[in-house]
C-alpha cells in the first residue's frame, strides 16, 4: 500500500489512567510520539512501565484516557468497532510474546485467519499463503496445530498470521521473550528481513536490549513517560 | 483434618452455577429413582382399592352364568348350597345387582346401580360408613342408601325420596343414610351405586332366598386354591374367581414402575455425564492446591479422600433433597395414574424406609461413580508434575474408543431382539444405557464427518466466519459434550413421544378398521329374539351377534390360555371389521367356517411357535375339541391376545346360549339409536356405547401413563439443558483468550457472535441428529421389548416430525448462547490476552 503520510503512526498528547477506587494511576502520560512509514522502533523500559499498554493502544486494542492516535492519518479512537476491526484486520498485524494461535486450527488456518475474517475469499490468497510460509521457513509445518510445533514455530506462525494481508504495521509485544536466545534472534533476523524487504513498519516492546538493537530507534518508557529516543 | 474439610465446603459453595447443576442432576436422578420404585407399592394399593371397592373383603366371588336356570329364576342361585362349605368360610353373603331407573328431582333421569343385600350381612364385605343417617337399621322396607357424591349432585338429604324404576315396575323409596365416597361408593364415575334392602327385589321379582353373586370369605386365605378347585367343581355353569388376584395388580403396577426405571436409568445417565465432565473441570481446577497438599506431606490417598469427600457431600445433600422431591414426584404420579372414575378417591403415596434408604445410597454412589474416572487420573498424575501442575491435556485420543463406540452400539440394537420375558427389563436397561454410551462414545468421530461435510460446503460457498465455526466444533471438549448431553435429551423425549403416538394411533388405527357405530356387552341373555327387537329399531342398518369364549385353555398346552376367541360368522364379518390378516381375508375366513379351525393373532403364532396346520386342543365346555390353525392375523389390541373361530363350531363346543355383545351399523343418527337402545335395555346391566365413546375411553386409559413419561422426558431434556447452558459458559470461560487474539487481529464484536452463534447452531443440529439416531436405536427395542413382557405393539418411527426434534435442538443451542456470546462480544481483549 502506496501512503501519502510520511508516518505511519502518530501519538499526540494521549494519556492512561486507571481508577483503582479513590486512586488514579497513571499508566501513560501525556504521550507524543510519531512512527515513520518503514521504521522498526523498540520500546523498552522496566515492567509496569506502561510499553505494553503504549503498543496496544497504538493498535486500537486499548483505549486512552486522553489524547489521539493516528494510523495512517486516520484518528483511531473516533472509528466504531467495525472500522477498529477493519483497521487491524488490514493495516495491522499483531505479534505476541505468548503467539496467541488458536490452538484448534493447523497453521494454515491460523494463518489465513485475517483473511477470512475480513471475508475475502481464501483460495485467492493460496500463493501468497505459500509465498508467506516460505519466509517464515513453516511449508513443511502447514497443516500441523499449534500444540505441534516449537515455541519458534509458533512465533513464526504468528509472524506469518501478522503478515498475510500485508498489513503497514505490524505490532509486536515481547515477539522473543519467551524463546531461547537461538529461536530469538532467529525471530528478530526474520522481523528485520521484513522490515527491510517488505517495508513494513515494526514497532516491538521488549525487555531484551539484543532484540531492541534490531530496530532503527530505541524509545524508552518510565513510569509512563516517553523518556528518551534512543537513535 | 479440619483444614480440608473447610476447604471441601468452600469449594462446593464457591462455585455456584457448577454446584447447583451437579446438584440438580443428582436431585432429579435421585427423585425419578424414588418415585418409580416406590410407586409400585403406592399403585398395588390404589389398584387394590379400586377393585375392592365393589368386592371388599371378599376371597372368593360367585357368579351364575347367564345361561344358569336353576328352581327360581335365570341367571340367579340360591347360596345355601354352598353351605356345606362352611367349616372354610369365614362368612358368606349373597347380593342382588341390577339397574334401575331414577328420575332425580322429577327431572334429570339417570339409571343407578341397585346392590340389594342384607345391610349388616353386607357390611362384612364392604364398609359402609355415613355422612348423614337416619335410621338405617333395620335395613327394611323403602330405605335406600346413596353416596355423598349422589347427594351432593342432586341436592338429596336424609328423609328425601327416590323413585325407581325396575323394567317399567315403580316403587318409591326414601334415603335413610348418606355414604362417605369410600367401598362400594369409591368409583361412581361409570355408576351411580344405590343400596336398597334385598327383600324389597326379592318380592319385586318374585323370587326368594336368591341371589346373583356370592361373596366368600375364608376363615384361612391359604385354603383359596383349594376352595376355588372344589367350588369349580360344583358350580360348573358358574364364574367362581378371586375378585382379584394379587399377582394381577402387582403386574399392572411392575409394568409402570418398569416403564419409568427405564426412563430413570436414561435420567441418570446424563446425570452421571453431566456430573462426570463437571467433576474433570473440578478436579483440573484442584490440581495447584493438591500439589500443594501433596508438597506439605499429604497423600495420594488423602488427596483423593478430599476430592471424593467433596461428591460424597454432593450426593448426600442431593439424595435427602431429591427423596424430598421424589415423594412429591410420587404423589403426581399417584394423582395422574389414578384409574378414571376414582372421582374423589385421594391416592395415599406408599413407601418404605428402605426405599428411602436406597434412594439415598443411588444418589451417593450416583455421585461416586460419576467422579471416580476423574479423581483416578489426577490420583495417577507424577507428584512432580502435580506440584509443579504440568499436566498434559491433550493427550492423544484412544485408538479402540470409535470401535468400543460401534460394538456397544451394536449391543443396544441385539440385545432387545434376544431378549425373553424374564431378561425383557435387564434387555431394555441395558439397551438402553449402551445407546446412550455409544452416543458418549461416537460423538467426535460424528462431529469430525459433519466437520467435513460443512467444511465442504463452505469450501464451495467461500463463507467465512461459518467456517472458522464449524472448525472451532472440533476437538472442543465442551462443545462435544452439549452434542452429547443434547443428543440423549433428544432421544430419550423422541422414543417417548414415538411410543405414546404409536398406542395413539395404534388405538385409532383399530377404530379406524372397525365398520360399526354402536356396540352392546354385557346384555342379559341376549339371544337371537334381542337380536331380532334391536334390528326392528329405526336407522339400524345392521346387527352382528357376537359369541365369545374367554380364557380358553388349551388341553395340550399345560399353563396356555387362549384369552379371547371370538365367534366368527364368514359371510358378515368384513362388513363389521376390516382386519389385517396375512393373506386373503376372505378366503382365510370361508377356510375358516368350513371346519374346526382357528386363526390366532402374530403374537400367540410367536409365543406359541405356530405355524399353520398345527393342531391347538381347546378344552370347552362340551370337552376337548381340535382346531386346526388356518392362518394368522395382525392384531395389537387386548394386548395382541386374540383368536378367530367358526361361531358354529365355537357356540356348539362351548355351550354358548347367548350373545356376548352385538354390533350395530346405523343409517341415521347413532345418537338417537343409543338413546332408543337405552330406553329398552339400560334398566338392565348392559353397557351400550358408541365405537366414538369406546374411543375416547381407550384413549384416555393410556393417557395418564404419557403424561408422566413424556414429564419423564422432558425433565431429561431439562437437566441436559442445563448441562448445555452449564458448558456454553464453561467453553467460552476456555475461550476467551482465543476470542480476544481473533478480536486483535481483526474479528468485530458481531463477528464474534455470528461465530458462537454458528457454532451454537452448528452443534444443536449435531445434537439433533445424533439424537434423532440413538432415538431410533431406542425406539427399536421396544417392540421386542413389550412383545417379551407379553404386550405385543408396534412402534412407527415418526419420521414426519424429525426435522422438528433437529429444529428444537438448534433453538434450544441457540438461546442458550445468546447471552454467553454477546458478553464475550464485549471481553477486554487485553486482559484475556495476556497470560497469567
Amino acid at each position: 500500500m502506496v501512503l501519502n503520510m510520511n508516518y505511519a503512526i502518530k501519538v499526540q498528547n494521549m494519556s492512561k489512567s486507571y481508577n483503582s477506587g479513590i486512586l488514579k494511576m497513571d499508566i501513560l502520560k501525556d504521550i507524543n510520539l510519531t512512527i515513520k512509514q518503514g521504521e522498526f522502533v523498540s520500546v523498552m523500559g522496566p515492567s509496569g512501565s506502561g510499553k505494553s499498554t503504549l503498543l496496544y493502544i497504538m493498535g486500537g486494542l486499548d483505549k486512552p484516557t486522553e489524547g489521539s492516535v493516528e494510523i495512517n492519518g486516520k484518528e483511531l479512537f473516533k472509528m466504531n468497532d467495525g472500522e477498529h476491526s477493519r483497521l487491524r484486520r488490514r493495516n495491522i498485524g499483531f505479534v505476541f510474546q505468548f503467539y496467541n494461535l488458536v490452538p484448534n486450527l493447523n497453521v494454515e488456518d491460523n494463518i489465513m485467519l485475517p483473511i477470512l475474517l475480513d471475508g475475502k475469499k481464501v483460495k485467492e490468497y493460496r500463493n501468497k499463503l505459500d509465498e508467506i510460509l516460505e519466509t517464515v521457513g513453516l511449508s513443511d509445518r502447514r497443516k500441523h496445530t499449534p500444540r505441534e510445533l516449537s515455541g519458534g514455530q509458533q512465533q513464526r506462525v504468528a509472524i506469518a498470521r501478522a503478515l498475510i494481508n500485508e498489513p503497514d504495521i505490524i505490532l509486536a509485544d515481547e515477539p522473543i521473550g519467551n524463546l531461547d536466545s537461538k529461536t530469538g534472534t532467529e525471530v528478530m533476523t526474520l522481523l528485520k528481513k521484513i522490515n527491510k524487504e517488505k517495508g513494513k513498519t515494526i514497532v516491538q516492546v521488549t525487555h531484551s536490549d539484543e532484540a531492541a538493537g534490531y530496530g532503527d530507534r530505541i524509545l524508552n518508557v518510565k513510569d509512563g513517560c516517553l523518556c528518551s529516543n534512543v537513535f | 483434618m479440619r483444614v480440608f474439610v473447610k476447604y471441601m465446603l468452600k469449594n462446593v459453595c464457591e462455585k455456584k452455577m457448577r454446584t447447583f447443576l451437579i446438584l440438580m442432576s443428582i436431585i432429579m436422578s435421585t427423585a425419578f429413582f424414588f418415585s418409580s420404585g416406590a410407586i409400585f407399592d403406592t399403585m398395588v394399593n390404589m389398584l387394590g382399592d379400586n377393585v375392592k371397592s365393589f368386592y371388599g373383603t371378599a376371597d372368593i366371588v360367585i357368579q351364575p352364568d347367564e345361561n344358569v336356570q336353576d328352581n327360581k329364576a335365570p341367571g340367579f342361585f340360591d347360596i345355601r348350597s354352598i353351605e356345606h362349605k362352611m367349616d372354610k368360610v369365614d362368612y358368606l353373603a349373597g347380593i342382588i345387582t341390577v339397574t334401575a331407573r331414577c328420575r332425580f328431582n322429577n327431572q334429570d333421569v339417570r339409571d343407578i346401580a341397585i346392590i340389594g343385600a342384607n345391610l349388616n350381612r353386607y357390611q362384612e364385605i364392604n364398609t359402609v360408613s355415613y355422612i348423614e343417617e337416619d335410621e338405617t337399621s333395620p335395613f327394611e322396607g323403602d330405605k335406600i342408601v346413596i353416596s355423598s357424591n349422589t347427594a351432593k349432585e342432586y341436592g338429596l338429604k336424609t328423609g328425601d325420596k327416590l323413585e325407581l324404576s325396575f323394567n317399567g315396575i315403580e316403587k318409591s323409596f326414601t334415603i335413610a343414610g348418606i355414604a362417605v365416597p369410600k367401598g362400594l361408593f369409591l368409583n361412581e364415575s361409570s355408576n351411580i351405586y344405590a343400596l336398597i334392602p334385598i327383600d324389597v327385589l326379592w318380592s319385586l321379582s318374585n323370587i326368594k332366598d336368591s341371589y346373583n353373586m356370592a361373596f366368600i370369605k375364608l376363615k384361612n386365605p391359604a385354603d383359596k386354591p383349594q376352595v376355588l378347585t372344589e367350588l369349580g367343581k360344583d358350580y360348573e355353569n358358574f364364574t367362581v374367581k378371586e375378585p382379584y388376584t394379587l399377582k394381577d395388580i402387582e403386574n399392572d403396577a411392575s409394568q409402570m414402575s418398569s416403564t419409568f426405571m427405564l426412563m430413570t436409568i436414561v435420567v441418570s445417565m446424563m446425570s452421571i455425564f453431566i456430573i462426570f465432565t463437571s467433576f474433570k473441570v473440578v478436579t483440573i481446577e484442584r490440581i495447584p492446591v493438591i500439589g500443594t497438599f501433596r508438597s506439605i506431606g499429604a497423600t495420594r490417598g488423602m488427596t483423593n479422600l478430599v476430592l471424593a469427600a467433596e461428591s460424597l457431600i454432593y450426593g448426600l445433600l442431593g439424595g435427602v433433597l431429591g427423596c424430598v422431591l421424589g415423594t412429591g414426584i410420587l404423589y403426581i404420579m399417584a394423582v395422574i395414574s389414578k384409574p378414571s372414575g376414582m372421582g374423589n378417591y385421594k391416592p395415599e403415596i406408599e413407601f418404605s424406609l428402605v426405599q428411602l434408604a436406597l434412594s439415598l445410597l443411588f444418589a451417593v454412589g450416583l455421585s461416586l461413580v460419576s467422579c471416580l474416572i476423574p479423581i483416578s487420573k489426577v490420583s495417577r498424575i507424577p507428584i512432580k508434575n502435580v506440584v509443579l501442575n504440568l499436566i498434559d491435556n491433550n493427550k492423544k485420543k484412544s485408538l479402540l474408543r470409535p470401535y468400543i463406540g460401534l460394538l456397544i452400539l451394536v449391543l443396544a440394537f441385539v440385545m432387545p431382539v434376544v431378549a425373553n420375558k424374564q431378561t425383557a427389563f435387564i434387555a431394555g436397561a441395558g439397551s438402553l444405557i449402551f445407546a446412550v454410551a455409544s452416543a458418549i462414545l461416537l460423538v467426535p468421530y460424528i462431529v469430525i464427518l459433519f466437520v467435513k461435510l460443512f467444511g465442504g460446503i463452505y469450501a464451495l460457498t467461500g463463507a467465512s466466519i461459518g467456517s472458522l465455526a464449524v472448525k472451532n466444533l472440533k476437538d472442543n471438549k465442551s462443545i462435544l459434550t452439549n452434542i452429547s448431553l443434547l443428543a440423549i435429551g433428544i432421544a430419550s423425549l423422541l422414543t417417548i413421544n414415538a411410543i405414546s403416538e404409536s398406542i395413539v394411533n395404534e388405538v385409532l388405527n383399530y377404530y379406524k378398521n372397525v365398520n360399526y357405530d354402536i356396540n352392546i356387552s354385557k346384555l342379559s341373555q341376549a339371544d337371537s329374539k334381542i337380536e331380532q327387537d334391536i334390528k326392528q329399531i329405526s336407522n339400524v342398518s345392521q346387527v352382528y351377534s357376537n359369541y365369545l369364549s374367554r380364557s380358553v385353555e388349551l388341553s395340550d398346552r399345560k399353563g396356555v390360555k387362549l384369552p379371547i376367541i371370538q365367534g366368527v360368522k364368514s359371510s358378515d364379518f368384513q362388513d363389521f371389521w376390516k382386519l389385517d390378516f396375512l393373506g386373503d381375508g376372505e378366503q382365510m375366513l370361508k377356510v375358516l367356517d368350513s371346519g374346526r379351525n382357528i386363526i390366532v393373532s402374530t403374537f400367540i403364532r410367536d409365543k406359541l411357535a405356530l405355524k399353520e396346520g398345527d393342531i391347538l386342543t381347546l378344552k370347552l365346555k362340551g370337552g376337548d375339541f381340535k382346531y386346526k390353525v388356518t392362518g394368522f392375523i395382525n392384531y395389537t389390541m387386548n394386548n395382541g391376545n386374540y383368536a378367530l373361530a367358526s361361531d358354529k363350531y365355537l357356540v356348539a363346543d362351548n355351550q354358548l346360549k347367548f350373545y356376548s355383545s352385538i354390533f350395530i351399523k346405523t343409517s341415521g343418527s347413532t345418537e338417537e339409536v343409543i338413546k332408543k337402545l337405552k330406553d329398552k335395555y339400560g334398566s338392565s346391566n348392559a353397557s351400550i356405547s358408541s365405537v366414538a365413546e369406546m374411543q375416547r375411553k381407550d384413549r384416555q386409559m393410556n393417557e395418564s401413563i404419557f403424561i408422566i413419561l413424556r414429564g419423564f422426558s422432558i425433565m431429561a431434556l431439562l437437566i441436559g439443558l442445563l448441562g448445555v447452558v452449564n458448558n456454553i459458559i464453561i467453553n467460552l470461560i476456555e475461550r476467551k483468550r482465543s476470542i480476544a487474539v481473533m478480536r486483535s487481529i481483526g474479528m468485530d464484536r458481531k463477528q464474534v457472535r455470528k461465530m458462537l452463534l454458528t457454532e451454537a447452531a452448528f452443534g444443536g443440529f449435531i445434537g439433533g441428529v445424533t439424537g434423532v439416531f440413538i432415538g431410533y436405536v431406542m425406539i427399536w427395542g421396544v417392540p421386542y421389548l413389550m412383545s417379551s413382557m407379553d404386550m405385543p405393539m408396534s412402534v412407527k418411527y415418526p419420521f414426519p416430525s424429525l426435522p422438528v426434534y433437529i429444529i428444537a435442538a438448534i433453538a434450544c443451542t441457540i438461546i442458550a448462547s445468546i447471552t454467553p456470546a454477546f458478553s464475550s462480544s464485549k471481553l477486554n481483549l487485553i486482559e484475556a490476552i495476556k497470560y497469567e
